[in-house]
């Protein structure tokens, strides 16, 4: 169990906090954090996985504090940054035999096996020899994701892994995660509501730097069941709509609109109560799209 | 143990690029007969953006904090590397080719002054946190070092002829003043790149301090 205690972080004296008095609590599987862009999701990463300090606060695992035994922590962790360009000189066994040598593993003979099970979780045994630069997008995440694993750790942390790939890329991607959360704890941070619901167990919907949600997916998206409706009108009367709930999606066809809201009641006639997502439940705890 | 390694990974990675940049100098300016007028501004603004780049984004800089290894072994492991990279080719270029009176003097100062640009550079790419940033950064405290009288008028040539200014020392008559002058060049060297540790490991510190 990894415990996030109050932690605050602010980038000058005077600025708006970026994250501010964070309480959260991780259990293993795949967790998720959610969050529009800013909201403050790669610095809360950033300092569980002890590569940023916090102003405030501490990060418990099992009750203990990380900076107690860093080094033990970090044996524990395997860390995946947004957008890493990792070594793009390199192909992938010598990025890997580079990063297992960083991590401290001594032996030939255990680098060598240890490369052999990363590339086949990963899935490039076939890409051995083309160097990281000539890698596609999706190719680089699972380099990647090849590289928080050395040592098998027994948590993993990835930020936004399946921005800007494709999509079949990206649910080969989110099935690797949802293998590897079977055995260890996954803490997985983007702005994909779909990414998180089809693998997280748990989710916590940040905004502004402050938790709006922490807890079970199912229980966020319970939240908002019988409160998410559709309904087809007529252009011009989007904004009566929108006064009186919140607005989730709007859909343009033959000069008709259909819009999805959330609201206690039905506020509109012919409104037909829908199926609620947690891309609902996000919308609704964060008080609506913002632009 | 795992310092060698690193810096053996690191060589083998650094000098297989920087060959490429010697073969770019070959066909440039020897076969143009044209090496000593662009031989030193060649090595040198090379040197900087060499040096700059030691960290890729911040991203990359977190990947390998997180390791055994740290942010401030592999920064010297890159550092040896980066500057026996750049000076190495130069060094054995400039000690066969000039003249037998200006042999080691052409040599000490190539040598001296791209190990002070690597050092200025890594101290600026540490503290700026960001790749481009700190080219920029780096180039304009090149230029200024380069141009100070242009820049500060009599003030400028005033520092310019002062014993441990890192740049021009080609031109010191006497050799021991020159001796003394590379020599404390080093020295200053070897003190940015100090300071530079002493930032990375206060970083770590401070990661440590509060999570306990």
């Amino acid at each position: 169990m990894i415990t996030v205690d109050g932690i605050t972080k602010k980038y000058g004296k005077k600025s708006v906090p970026a994250l501010d008095h964070v309480n959260i609590e991780i259990p293993s599987g795949v967790y998720g954090i959610l969050g529009r862009n800013g909201a403050g999701k790669t610095t809360l990463l950033r300092i569980m996985a002890s590569a940023l300090a916090p102003t405030e606060g501490k990060i418990l695992v099992d009750g203990t504090p990380i900076g107690k035994n860093i080094r033990a922590f970090r044996r524990k962790l395997g860390f995946l940054p947004q957008n890493t360009k990792l070594m793009p000189e390199l192909n992938i066994v010598e990025f890997l035999e580079y990063m297992c040598i960083l991590k401290g593993i001594k032996k030939k003979e255990t680098i060598h096996s240890e490369i052999e099970r990363l590339l086949v979780i990963s899935g490039l045994s076939g890409e051995r020899k083309k160097k990281l630069k000539a890698y596609s997008g999706g190719m680089l995440r699972r380099a990647g994701i090849a590289q928080a694993l050395i040592g098998d750790p027994k948590i993993l942390i990835v930020d936004e892994p399946t921005t800007g790939l494709d999509p079949e890329e990206r649910l080969y991607f989110i099935n690797l995660i949802s293998r590897i959360g079977s055995e260890k704890t996954v803490i997985l941070s983007t702005h994909i509501t779909h990414d998180i619901e089809s693998v997280c167990q748990n989710v916590c919907f940040l905004e502004k730097g402050i938790v709006k949600y922490s807890g079970k997916t199912k229980e966020a998206v319970k939240s908002v069941e019988n409160s998410v409706w559709s309904v087809q009108i007529q252009p011009c009367e989007e904004a009566k709509i929108r006064e009186k709930a919140i607005l989730t999606r709007e859909t343009y066809e033959e000069g008709k609109l259909t819009v999805r809201y959330i609201a206690n009641e039905s506020i509109y006639e012919n409104s037909v109560n829908v199926k609620a997502t947690l891309e609902d439940a996000f919308i609704f705890s964060v008080g609506g799209i913002s632009r | 143990m795992i310092f060698l390694k690193i810096l053996k990974k690191e060589m083998k990675y650094k000098i297989i690029f920087m060959l490429l940049f010697y073969v770019v100098y070959v066909i440039l300016f020897v076969c143009s007969q044209k090496r000593i007028a662009y031989y030193d501004i060649f090595l040198e603004v090379i040197s900087l953006i060499v040096a700059s780049s030691i960290w890729g984004e911040e991203q990359s800089m977190d990947i390998v904090l997180l390791t055994d290894a740290g942010l401030k072994k592999i920064m010297i492991a890159r550092f040896i590397a980066i500057v026996l990279a750049l000076c190495l080719l130069p060094g054995l270029h400039t000690f066969i080719f000039s003249s037998e009176g200006t042999r080691y003097r052409l040599t000490f100062v190539y040598v001296v002054t791209i190990f002070f640009n690597c050092s200025l550079a890594v101290l600026i790419r540490t503290i700026v946190n960001d790749l481009m940033g700190s080219v920029i950064f780096s180039f304009s405290i090149y230029t200024i070092l380069i141009f100070p009288g242009i820049l500060f008028g009599e003030v400028g040539d005033k520092i310019r002829k002062l014993p441990f200014y890192p740049m021009f020392s080609f031109d010191i008559a006497r050799d021991s003043d020159f001796i003394r002058n590379r020599v404390v060049v080093c020295i200053m060297s070897v003190c940015l790149i100090g300071i530079a540790y002493f930032i990375l490991w206060y970083k770590e510190k401070k990661i440590l301090k509060i999570n306990v």
